[in-house]
């Protein structure tokens, strides 16, 4: 009973799938035969892909004019002699108000650095892989000390430390502002050891990423943290 | 590097307007002379290949616009923008007019545009590192990591283009 029910709802299914496949196939038909017909038509394609080629070449035209056209009115103009927004030079007698402006540019800036720190810190530690670095004063050099600990389940390949250095610090003669780690397998940890330079800079800007493969095969990027400095003082 | 002082600001980037007069005014009339009037399958390709660049050349102007330093000329720009379309790509009005120069190409499919449009290619990429240089001389390292970060023409994805230049050689 139960055999001869399941053959008969399999024969409805194909009757019923061919059924669709006709009815598919004619409205398909109905719908398409005019166009295929209309298109063998070479003078109408020629018309169509000329439409089609000028309305291109016409509309960028266009969209270049619109918005160019303040340019264009300017050139024409000739009304380029205003005041234009430049880097404000600093003259002898806005000396205060330039060393006001520099404060509160500087104040901004520290504001800015402090919430990318956190973002970064933020970012740390929703991976598996922790990111710690150390910043240690070896005579008049400084030695970075990125280190890496795989604390997820799976290996890391590829492993990357790329260093953005701030204007002021640059890498010493031998060392480099990237350095390749390999593999860290889980629960490995590995340190990335870097040479620095300091030439003015301030070390607490010193930035940069560990980039890795997961076991996904996918590409993650960590930023670095803010380095622990042993007996440094940041500006 | 948003420092902007839009009140003062005259948009006097007359450089790629007349670049791009030049350009399209010689491609224009060989485009008029030269189209091929055939309406084969490798037409329906070229054509579509042609609506397909003219696309990029629009996402690109719009994208660069959007940004008014876009039409200040880079002696006097107090910033470079770094966000929107240029967090990919250096020079957008560059690369749409190279986009733009492909699509005639395609639309016109004749041989006679194809010694022309290198030559044309050549003067967007002079003139965009004549610009690189000299926002190089005014920002700095400010503008050097940018230039790292970013292509100049071709936008790539920011991740992929930081490993490559890692050294692993992985795409």
């Amino acid at each position: 009973m139960t055999i001869e029910t399941f053959f008969m709802g399999f024969k409805t299914v194909m009757m019923l799938q061919g059924d669709i496949g006709t009815d598919i196939s004619n409205f398909l038909h109905l719908l398409l035969d005019p166009l295929l017909l209309a298109l063998q038509d070479e003078g109408l394609r020629r018309t169509i892909f000329s439409t089609i080629i000028w309305s291109c070449m016409i509309v960028c035209g266009l969209v270049f004019i619109v918005y160019e056209i303040p340019i264009i009115l300017t050139l024409i103009s000739g009304s380029q002699t205003q005041s234009v927004a430049k880097q404000k030079r600093v003259t002898t007698d806005g000396r205060a108000e330039a060393a006001t402006a520099s404060a509160s540019r500087h104040q901004t800036s520290l504001a800015k650095s402090q919430k990318e720190r956190e973002k970064r810190e933020a970012a740390v530690k929703q991976t598996g892989v922790s990111v710690t670095a150390k910043l240690v004063k070896d005579r008049e050099l400084l030695r970075l000390s990125v280190r890496i600990n795989n604390a997820s389940n799976s290996h890391i390949n590829m492993v990357v430390v790329d260093l953005d250095l701030p204007s002021g610090i640059d890498a010493e003669v031998g060392s480099f502002r990237m350095q390749r780690l390999g593999t860290i397998n889980a629960g490995e940890v590995k340190t990335a050891d870097f040479i620095l330079r300091p030439m003015g800079g301030n070390p607490a800007d010193i930035g940069g990423y560990v980039e890795f493969l997961g076991a996904s095969y996918e590409v993650s990027k960590i930023a670095l943290p803010v380095p622990d400095m042993e007996g440094i003082s940041s500006e | 590097m948003s420092d902007n002082d839009s009140s003062t600001v005259v948009e006097n980037n007359f450089y790629p307007l007349i670049i791009a007069l030049i350009n399209f005014s010689v491609l224009l009339l060989l485009a008029m002379v030269n189209m091929s009037n055939a309406v084969e399958l490798w037409d329906i390709i070229f054509i579509g290949a042609g609506v397909y660049f003219s696309l990029k050349f629009v996402r690109l102007i719009t994208g660069a616009h959007e940004f008014q330093e876009t039409r200040v000329s880079v002696q006097t720009r107090s910033s470079f923008p770094t966000e929107g379309i240029y967090a990919r790509i250096r020079h957008p009005i560059g690369a749409a007019c190279i986009y733009m120069n492909i699509a005639y190409v395609c639309f016109t499919r004749s041989f006679v545009l194809v010694p022309i449009v290198p030559i044309f290619i050549a003067l967007w990429y002079i003139f965009a590192a004549y610009e690189e240089k000299i926002l190089l001389q005014r920002f700095g390292d400010d503008y050097r990591e940018y230039r790292r970060a970013t292509s100049m023409f071709r936008g790539s994805g920011f991740d992929q283009q930081r490993l490559a230049s890692s050294g692993y050689d992985m795409y």
